[in-house]
Formats: structure tokens, sequence, C-alpha cells
């Protein structure tokens, strides 16, 4: 080989290549840490934050740090668990398991959720879902008074004397609803009260039948878990919506959840789009009739 | 900032671009989808998965955990600051507004996917689906792999809740939601705005949502219940104060004390497994320890699903109606020594316990009102009803079959309780109010209307009277108070007390039981020996009416009451005698939901456990009254 050749060779591109590669690898080998040399799916290294992890979790069942020898058993554990869960992976046996199948499905959903932060609502749109929205609607409300006539008290006449007292009353107005019937230990004056509300206080027959009452007169005998009542309706508060400023907070809370909800439904379908689904038709068959077989 | 505007996550240094999974940190909530649960070698698969990744990328895995915490703090603390300016409660009064109080029921112990146990046992709703849950929604429950899915409703929604997930943690649960520096917090900011959400500040008030947490020590579990939407940055957990004595020290810093407006009470439950912890008061208690504790305590869960605390037979009292849903089944009376046995375990107990602290200190720190929850870990409060009892712990107890096996960890619980309170109307403060002043009741699970007064110059007749409440408010004090001093020209030489029930209503799906008895149980120091004493008065009712339920379909018979009324004075008042007095009202004797499990079991594939004594089958569902209290 002369030296033509020789120099040749040295101003050879693919020489530097070489040359500058072997120096890297030679570096990495020096640098690199001995652990990594080993095939690291066969290195099981339990670290501080695993160790901190694993006495944590001692500590919420128990109240107290593990002692040397309780630690030297929770780490064990911990070491076996990760043996057979790596031979487990490396036997495939994540496959075809719903469960992990599962979870892993809902880690997924959480990478691919909130990714997008929902706008905050104008008041324009507070005010649509407001009205658009059902659960905010607030049911009739009805303000009574009641005389009572207790079953315990009186037996089969609490009912009879009711409808005596509803004749006194109805000939003298002026007729104090508090010198007839029984003391009730909820009181006389109920304001404001859904029919859910009556059906807690008196039992749900009984608010059913109020609520059909007429206004400003006495009437009755209604029958309630405890007896007879005379009832006169003071006032009836129509079904409303209520203002946005008295709901302001839940309604902004709630449209946020919405729009949070339906971003990740987007996100969903755009996941989805990158497959194409096949379902195939099968005839129905009952659990309770493949288990009669 | 808003919870609505976050920044979007983590990378912001090219070399972390590859690894955005590792730097997702802020989850919000998404009801629609609601999210499951861990198991633990899940969370491993999570910590090998970051670990795949750093060992494909070489070294980067050390940098990216550091530039996690740098950038993600930001984000949290936006999270907890939104959540906190949150709706102000408004000024304008209830329309429902009722100067001689309104009776409204709860629920203040409530666990959810945000829990580590009931993430574990496959509950699926968080905090939102739970205050929906309590408002009438319907809610799925955990079931086992394969089982089809469970659904509850309430057949009467609730008045007030209050969720109290474990703060131990806090963040963790479910896994992989709360990925940030600080996924205690996030889950904090998020449990925050769940009760926000669901608290309605309107004049309507139909619902009010507290929130709240629980402090899972050893022994010694609490609920704590905060005031407003004034709560501390994180939910201090027993990683953090590992005794009572030092959650209270925190709280009163990073809270009652703190100047914020914040306000808090911690409610001890389950006392009946404590160990003899719970009210296990020692001699040397100084009267500001005492006083420290009475002002954070001002009720006890008395009931719940993990067993009744009220008292115990064989345990200082030999009062047969002790022995009510007992987790424990131990015999007391012949294994007196056992841990179970202890008087630290009983809030009747604990309330002459605390009495006789007072007599020797001049303090009493167990001045303990009552009230009962479910610690449903379902997500579900106020899912009391028997009848429709599906368990409490997800897949846990999800059957009549899993309910029934004596030897599980969830057998001998039962459907819990629910909290009753009197309040002037239904918000946050007037109901934080009445929990402070102690005028609450505890229910079995069913819904009877109980009033309790005490004082000295109540007429005989007063159950006659028209207005026996507002005279009942004006000449004595609520259940909660201490008896007025005596000494005016109408009192009487010993105490008397008004005790007002009605029976629960029910619902068109189910008619309420009617009552049977009213008692009140007494107890008293003796001031020469400083021993503690007690006695069970029959006041109203009738407690051998012959009412009986037909076990095998459970159909009560037999004569009851709509209403009980009654004006008792003590026969045996000693004016130099410190004591308490409570009502335990008893409904008719129905099944048990043990009874009801067998009964969903056809006969021939019942287990044992419904035959052979293990269970109480017929019980008395009932409420209990905050004691009031005498002081010499």
């Amino acid at each position: 080989m002369n030296l033509q050749s020789v120099r040749r060779w040295l101003r050879e591109p693919a020489f530097h290549f070489l040359l500058i590669g072997g120096a890297i690898f030679a570096l990495h080998s020096l640098v690199r840490p001995t652990s990594s040399r080993e095939d690291s799916s066969r290195l099981i290294r339990v670290s501080r934050d695993d160790l901190q992890r694993l006495r944590d979790g001692h500590f919420s069942l128990t109240g107290e740090m593990p002692t040397p020898e309780e630690e030297r058993r929770i780490v064990e554990r911990y070491v076996s668990d990760e043996v057979l869960y790596r031979e487990a992976i490396a036997l495939g046996l994540d496959k075809g398991d719903s469960v992990v199948r599962g979870r892993l499905a809902q880690k997924m959903q959480f990478l691919t959720e909130d990714l997008h932060p929902a706008a905050e609502p104008t008041d324009a749109e507070l005010e649509d879902f407001l009205k658009s929205s059902p659960r905010y609607i607030q049911p009739r409300k009805l303000t009574l008074e009641h005389v009572f006539f207790s079953r315990d008290r009186r037996g089969q006449r609490a009912r009879s004397d009711a409808a005596a007292a509803l004749s006194e009353l109805e000939n003298d107005s002026s007729a104090s609803a508090v010198s007839v019937g029984d003391p009730f230990m909820l009181g006389r004056r109920f304001a404001d009260r859904s029919e859910t509300d009556l059906a807690g206080l008196f039992g749900p027959s009984f608010a059913k039948e109020v609520s059909a009452l007429a206004t400003g007169v006495w009437s009755g005998p209604i029958d309630s878990s405890y007896g007879a009542h005379l009832v006169r309706i003071e006032k009836v508060t129509p079904s409303t919506v209520p203002a946005l400023e008295a709901v302001r907070e839940r309604v902004r809370l709630d449209l946020l959840q919405v729009r949070r909800e339906e971003a990740n439904r987007a996100m969903l379908r755009k996941l989805a789009e990158k497959y194409k689904v096949e379902i195939e038709t099968a005839p129905a068959v009952s659990t309770a009739e493949v288990r009669g077989k | 900032m808003t919870p609505g505007t976050w920044e979007p996550p983590c990378p912001r240094e090219p070399y972390l671009l590859a690894l955005p999974s590792l730097c997702v940190q802020v989850r919000s909530h998404v009801p629609a989808l609601q999210r499951e649960f861990p198991l633990s070698w899940l969370e491993e698969l999570k910590v090998l998965t970051a670990r795949g990744a750093a060992a494909a990328l070489g070294f980067l895995i050390p940098f990216c955990v550091s530039c996690n915490r740098a950038l993600a703090a930001p984000t949290a603390k936006a999270v907890s600051r939104g959540s906190q300016a949150a709706a102000r409660r408004q000024d304008s009064q209830c329309a429902s507004f009722n100067a001689e109080r309104n009776l409204y029921f709860g629920d203040l112990h409530v666990h959810t996917s945000y829990s580590f146990d009931a993430s574990f046992w496959g509950t699926r709703t968080d905090p939102f689906g739970a205050y929906d849950f309590a408002q009438g929604a319907p809610a799925t429950l955990g079931s086992p792999t394969g089982d089809p899915p469970r659904t509850a409703q309430l057949a009467r929604r609730l008045d007030f809740a209050a969720v109290t997930d474990h703060s131990e943690f806090f963040g963790q649960y479910p896994p992989g939601m709360f990925t940030g520096e600080n996924p205690a917090r996030d889950a904090w900011a998020h449990e925050q705005m769940a009760a926000q959400a669901a608290n309605d500040t309107s004049s309507d008030c139909t619902f009010t949502a507290l929130i709240g947490y629980e402090w899972t020590g050893r022994w010694w579990h609490r609920n704590v219940i905060f005031r407003s939407e004034q709560v501390p940055e994180l939910a201090i957990s027993s990683f953090d104060q590992t005794t009572p004595q030092g959650l209270w020290a925190a709280l009163q810093s990073a809270c009652v004390g703190a100047g914020t407006g914040c306000d808090a009470i911690t409610i001890p439950h389950n006392p009946n497994f404590s160990g003899g912890q719970m009210f296990n008061i020692p001699d040397g208690i100084t009267p500001a320890e005492a006083s420290t504790r009475a002002a954070m305590e001002p009720v006890a869960e008395i009931h719940q699903t993990k067993g009744n605390s009220e008292c115990k037979l064989g345990v200082e009292t030999d009062d047969p109606l002790c022995v009510f849903y007992q987790k424990f089944p131990i015999d007391c009376l012949t294994y007196p020594s056992a841990d179970a046995c202890s008087p630290g375990n009983f809030v009747r107990n604990g309330l002459r316990r605390g009495i006789q602290v007072e007599e020797q200190i001049g303090v009493n720190p167990l001045k303990l009102g009552i009230i009962a929850d479910t610690d449903t870990h379902n997500g579900t409060p106020g899912d009391t009803d028997q009848s429709a009892y599906q368990g409490h712990k997800g897949r846990m107890d999800s059957s009549p079959q899993l309910r029934l096996i004596t030897t599980s960890d969830e057998a001998y619980d039962n459907a819990g309780g629910l909290v009753a309170v009197w309040a002037t109307e239904n918000s946050r403060d007037a109901i934080f109010d009445a929990l402070r002043r102690r005028e609450t009741y505890g229910t079995s699970g069913t819904r009877p209307k109980l009033r309790f007064f005490g004082g000295w110059a109540y007429r005989d007749d007063l159950c006659d009277h028209p207005d026996l409440i507002s005279t009942a408010y004006q000449n004595g004090v609520p259940m909660g108070g201490d008896l007025p001093a005596v000494g005016g020209s109408a009192d009487a030489a010993s105490p008397k007390f008004l005790i007002a029930a009605l029976m629960d209503p029910g619902t068109d799906r189910q008619p309420g039981t009617p009552l049977q008895a009213a008692e009140i149980i007494k107890g008293w120091i003796d001031p020469a020996s400083g021993r503690s004493f007690e006695r069970v008065y029959e006041v109203a009712g009738n407690p051998v009416s012959g009412a009986t339920v037909d076990t095998s379909t459970c159909q009560p018979t037999g004569p009851g009451y709509n209403s009980l009324c009654a004006v008792w004075q003590d026969p045996d008042f000693d004016r130099t005698q410190r004591a308490f007095y409570y009502v335990r009202l008893l409904e008719n004797p129905t099944c048990s939901v043990y009874q009801l499990d067998c009964n969903k079991i056809p006969i021939d594939q019942r287990p044992a456990s419904c035959n052979d004594g293990s269970f109480h089958m017929v019980i008395h569902n009932r409420a209990w009254s905050s004691p009031i209290w005498y002081q010499p």
C-alpha cells in the first residue's frame, strides 16, 4: 500500500464516519452504568420511592411504620409479585383478560381526557344552560296551615271530629284554628314546601291530596300517617327556574363539566376514526336459556 | 385562574416532548365516564411503564420527575384557588325558614371512588355522582368481575350530605386520575368543587353539600366537616398527624384559628372497633386538653354500616336493647376482658366517662351529641333502606350470600343510619350550627321524627298545649343542651322532659313502621365515690305491646303508635349528682337485613348462618337523641 492510497483513505468520509462512530461507542460503554448492560427486563430494582410507597401502604393499614422485620417481608412480597407479574406478561397472560383490558382502557382514557381546557362560559351561555336543564327547575311549592286530629288520641273519631271542626271553621271564619284540634310537634304552619317535602312530613298520600286543594279556604279532612287534618293553603308558589344570580356557581361548574365531557367524547371519536369497526349479528339468546341448557 | 382554564400540561423543555404521558398533571372530573379503581399490581404496571420509557430514553427519567414537580406546582395551586373562590353563601334567608326549626335528614359519612378502599372494591361513583345520588339520581355499584352492573336510587332524597373520602392516599385513587406534582391537593380541590356544585345557595335551599373528608388513624377514626368553602389547602391526613390531638392542633392552626373564616368539627366514628381507645380518657387529662376535645367534637356517630356503638350488653350495663346490629357478636357477659368489651368502645359509656372526668377537673371532654351515618363505600349517601339493601362495600358485599358469610370482614354489617338535625333552614351555616349545638339525633336508617326538651317548669299537660314546641323552647333547652340553672318560682324539684315523636311516614313503595316505645337513658355520677351509673326509664308507648313480625314474609303485625308524646319527670333526681339524659325511640319490630337477605335466597340454598342463630333476625329500628346534661 503506497502513501497515496493511505492519504486517499484518510480523506474518505466513510472512514471518518467509522472513526467517529467507533469513538462514540467506546465512550458510551465507559459512561453507561453497569446495570443497563444486563438485560433490563431481568432487573428488579426496589427504588427508594418504591420503598417509601410500601411503607406508606403499611402505615395506612396499621397506623404504624413497619418494623425492619415487617419491612423485609413487605419487600419480599413486592419482589415476588414483581417476578410473577413479569412472568405473566412474558407468557402473555394479560391478553384476553377483561379486567386487564378494562384497566388499560381506563388509563388510556385518563391520558386522553382533559387535554383541552373547557372555555369559561359567558353569561349568555350560562342563561341558556340554566333554562335548558331540568335540574334547576324548582317544583311548585305550597305555604299552608293545618289543624291536626290525632288518630292515637281519638282513634276512629279523628276523621269525624275533623269534619265537625271544618263546618265550625266554615261558619265562623274568626274561629281560631288554634282552639280546635290536637298539638302537632312539627308545628301548624309550613312555608314553601314541595310535594316531596310534604310527603316526608305527612306521608305521600297526604302530599298528593293537598297539592290539589284550592287556595284560601279550609279543606279536609285529609288523612296523613298520623291522623286527620284540616288544611288551608295560604300561598302557591308556581314552579320556576331560579334567577341566574341565585345559582350562578352551580350552573357554571355544571356547564364546565358538560363541556369537558363533550371534549372527551370528541377526543374518543377522533381516536376511533383510526379503526374500522365490524359488528357481526347473531340471534339473541338470554343468559337464562343458556343456563337452562 | 379557574378550574375551567387550566394551562396545557407539562412539556416545556424539548427533551420532555418525548414523554407526554409522564407529564400530564391535572385531571378534571368527568361524571359520565365514571372512573375505575386500582389493583396494586396495576400501580406497579404504572411504575413499570415509566421505567420502560425511562430505559428507552436513557437517563431522562430523573430529569422528567423533577421537571414535573417544578412545572406542576402553579397548576395545582390554581385549581385550589379556583374552587375556593367559588360560590359564597348568600345572605338571603331560605323561603322555608322556621324559627322553631325544621327537621332535615342527611349523611355525613360517604366514600366514593376517591377513597382507596372504595376504589379497590370497584366503586366508580365519584364525589359529584355521590351528591347527585343524595338528590335522587341513580348510581352504579361495584360488582364482581363478570356480574352484571347493579344500580341503586333513593326512594327519598336527602336534605344534606358530606362526601368524606379518606385523606390517606388522597389523589392516588382512582389510579391514573391525578398525576400532577401534588395529587393530594388536586383530589382535595375536586372534592371541594363537587360540594360547591351541589350546594344550593338560592333561597330555595333544596340541598346542602358540606365539604369534608375522613382522617383515619389506627383506632381513632374521625370525619372532618367544614362550615363553608373556607378550608385548609390540604386535607390533613393520618400521615401528617397520627393522633387526634395532632389533628385538632393542625386544624386549629390551618383552619379554626387561622382567621380566614374557616371552621371545622371532627366527628368520631366506629368507636365499636377502636380497641377501647375512642372514649378512653386518661385520668391525667388537663382542663385545656378536655376543652379542646369538647370544642372540636360536639357530636359522635352512634350507628353506621359497620355496626352500632350505643352500648354493649355486659359492658357496664345489663340493658338488653343494646343487642342491636352489633359488629362483634362476642358475649361480653362471658368474656368481659376482650378488647371488643371495653367501655371505651361505646357512646353511652363515653358519655358516662365524660361526666366522671368533669366531676374531677371541671370540664367534660366527651360532651357528645348523637348522629348516625351510612359510611357507604359505594358513593351512595343515605342508602339506608333495609329492604332495598345491596351492601355498602362495592363488590365485597354485593350479594346476600356474600353478606351472610359470618367469617368475612363484611359480616354483621347493616344498612347504616341517618343524621337528623333541627335547624332553622337548610343551609351550610344552619346545619353546621345545629351540629355545634348538638340539636341532632341519629337513626338506624328510618326517618322517625323526634323532639326532646328539658326544663324545670314544663306543665304535665304540655303535650295537650297547642304551642308545645314554642313553650318547650321558651322554658327549657332542646336536645344537646344543658339544663338551665334551677331557681324560678315555677320550677319543680326535679327536671322535666318533653319527649315528642312521630313515626316515619314511609314512601309509596314502603309504608313506615309504627312506633313502639320511647325510653330515657339516664347516666349520673355519685359525687362521693366518683363512680358512674345508668338507668333506662320507659316514658311513652308500650315496650311489651305484643307487636311482632312474621320472619318468613317480614310482614309486621300487632299494635303500634303513629305518635308519642310525654312529659317525664326524673323520679330519682339528686341535685348533687351530675347527670345526662337521652331518648331512645323504638319502632315496632321488623326483619333485620340478615333475615331480609336470607329471604332472598331459596330455602334449600340458604347458608347455615340463616338458621343457626349467628344473626339477630328481628330488630327494632330506632333513633337516639343527643343528651341533655345537668350540672350541679
